[in-house]
């Protein structure tokens, strides 16, 4: 069964071998970088077609709902929504580790999943009240007072430092305390691991004002959770080929 | 390899049939309807157990993560997060239709339930500005002029109606005019389905201030197919008795 799961979603992702699968996305890691993760565990060949921002506009109405990333497989058919696409190459792993097909595990990797998704929810706001302001029912930003815009994103960021990024990273030490410190959702990398990994290594990267890379040294356990994640083989390579 | 999927998941869900499956949350539809709905259409029982929100302060901390739906397993497991139980309980319908194992069909049914998921994230600044606008650095409600928290407020939620809603419409109606059948993907009900309807129809509620039910009144396909969904004989019957 775990056979059968893996074998057809390597012939959507791989199909006969002469049409490679297709990721398109911005030029950022992003909602894609995870993608890109899981198909490099999962030994799935892809083109990482990179769209750029000023060729954005007229591309965007060629898509299915006007947004990216798309995966193209190689019989034409295409896929939307990112999560979608990481589940997919999750049960493309030829060791059906990634993402379990054995019911229990499986819902464990669901369980972090959302909790991911959680984590990225509550920190919405916070990037949302700096870059697309008018969203929140702020004066868009060439038009915000900037002395209002700064005070207004601390205090909205501060918060999120102060309070939201404990209680996740509380969460997620929580999880991997269960695995005796291995994974998320247990022995062994998954899919959960790689959201998580995108989605928390963003806040070591210091790129969001008021939101120092510091913020994340209380933070032992998922510290050397990332190291883990990081460290395995194929992400290790993944990561090393992309360097240029 | 399908039969076996739905083996394990009802195994799960109903173990030995001594201990019925428990799901906790709120007396709201909320993130647990969509649960609710896909458990009675599997035919897996459960205790729809309602905690009111007078006893949340004193539930929240015994749960994992402070929050609910939480779904507590004859084996006693507890699983959270709504889209996974609904994950759990899509594999463990007995016709394989809800959360098909065939790969190419899934990935669509995800596709569909990620769109639910951009939707529900539009909408939910124009939500939250209601109930907690401090999260996006406004005063608190309590502190709020309340002409400019009302002015806020309507701003937003016209915002949502004008460029969201008839958007994500959009994305919804055309992926029923492609599936050329009754529901999102095709003839059968998925738990993508599920999920869209329960996101959709609170639109129709006209709960939120400034957001009339009227704004779902232009979508033709989009209320046809909802009409479809709730008339579907075991949701018709699980909506009759929740009431």
């Amino acid at each position: 069964m775990t056979k059968f799961n893996i074998d057809q979603a390597r012939n959507l992702l791989i199909g006969d071998g002469t049409t490679p699968l297709k990721l398109e996305y911005f030029p950022m890691e992003g909602l894609a970088e995870r993608v890109r993760i899981a198909l490099a565990v999962a030994d799935i060949p892809f083109d990482d077609v990179r769209i750029g921002y000023d060729e954005w506009s007229e591309k965007k109405s060629t898509t299915r709902h006007g947004q990216l990333p798309e995966m193209t497989l190689p019989n034409g058919v295409v896929v939307t929504e990112s999560m979608a696409m990481l589940r997919l190459a999750g049960e493309a792993d030829p060791e059906g580790k990634l993402y379990p097909s054995e019911m229990a595990a499986r819902v464990k990797v669901e369980g972090v999943l959302g909790l991911v998704e959680d984590m990225a929810r509550a920190w919405r706001p916070s990037l949302f009240v700096f870059h697309r302001p008018e969203l929140l029912g702020h004066p868009p930003s060439d038009e915000w007072d900037n002395d209002l815009k700064v005070a207004t994103v601390k205090k909205v960021r501060g918060n999120f430092v102060e309070t939201g990024l404990p209680r996740f990273m509380e969460y997620f030490t929580n999880y991997i305390k269960e695995s005796g410190c291995k994974y998320l959702a247990g022995e062994d990398l998954t899919i959960a691991d790689i959201s998580a990994y995108q989605q928390i290594s963003y806040f070591k990267k210091g790129v969001a004002d008021y939101v120092p890379k510091e913020c994340m040294d209380p933070f032992t356990e998922v510290n050397k959770w990332m190291e883990r994640v990081i460290s395995h083989p194929k992400i290790a390579a993944y990561k090393a080929s992309k360097a240029k | 390899m399908s039969a076996s999927n739905i083996d394990q998941a009802r195994k799960l869900l109903i173990g030995d049939g001594i201990t019925p499956l428990k799901l906790e949350y709120f007396a709201i539809e909320g993130v647990a309807e969509q649960v609710r709905i896909a458990l009675a259409v599997a035919e897996v029982p459960f205790d729809d157990v309602r905690i009111g929100f007078s006893d949340w302060a004193v539930k929240k901390p015994t749960t994992k993560y402070g929050q609910l739906p939480e779904m507590i397993l004859p084996n006693g497991d507890v699983i959270t997060e709504s889209m996974a139980m609904l994950r759990l309980a899509g594999e463990a319908d007995p016709e394989g239709k809800l959360y098909p194992s065939d790969m190419a069909t899934r990935v669509k049914v995800e596709g569909v339930l990620g769109l639910v998921g951009d939707l529900s994230r539009a909408w939910r600044p124009a939500l939250y500005i209601g109930m907690r606008p401090e999260a996006f650095g406004y005063p608190t409600s309590a502190e709020w002029d309340k002409e400019v928290k009302d002015a806020t407020i309507k701003k937003v939620r016209e915002a949502f109606l004008s460029n969201e809603l008839p958007r994500y419409m959009g994305c919804f109606t055309d992926l029923l005019k492609e599936s050329g059948g009754k529901f999102l993907l095709g003839d059968d009900l998925t738990i993508a389905d599920i999920a869209a309807y329960q996101q959709i129809l609170y639109f129709k509620k006209g709960i939120a201030d400034y957001v009339p039910k009227e704004c779902m009144d232009p979508f033709k396909e989009i209320n046809d197919w909802m009409e479809r969904v709730i008339s579907i004989p075991k949701i018709a019957a699980y909506k009759a008795k929740a009431k």
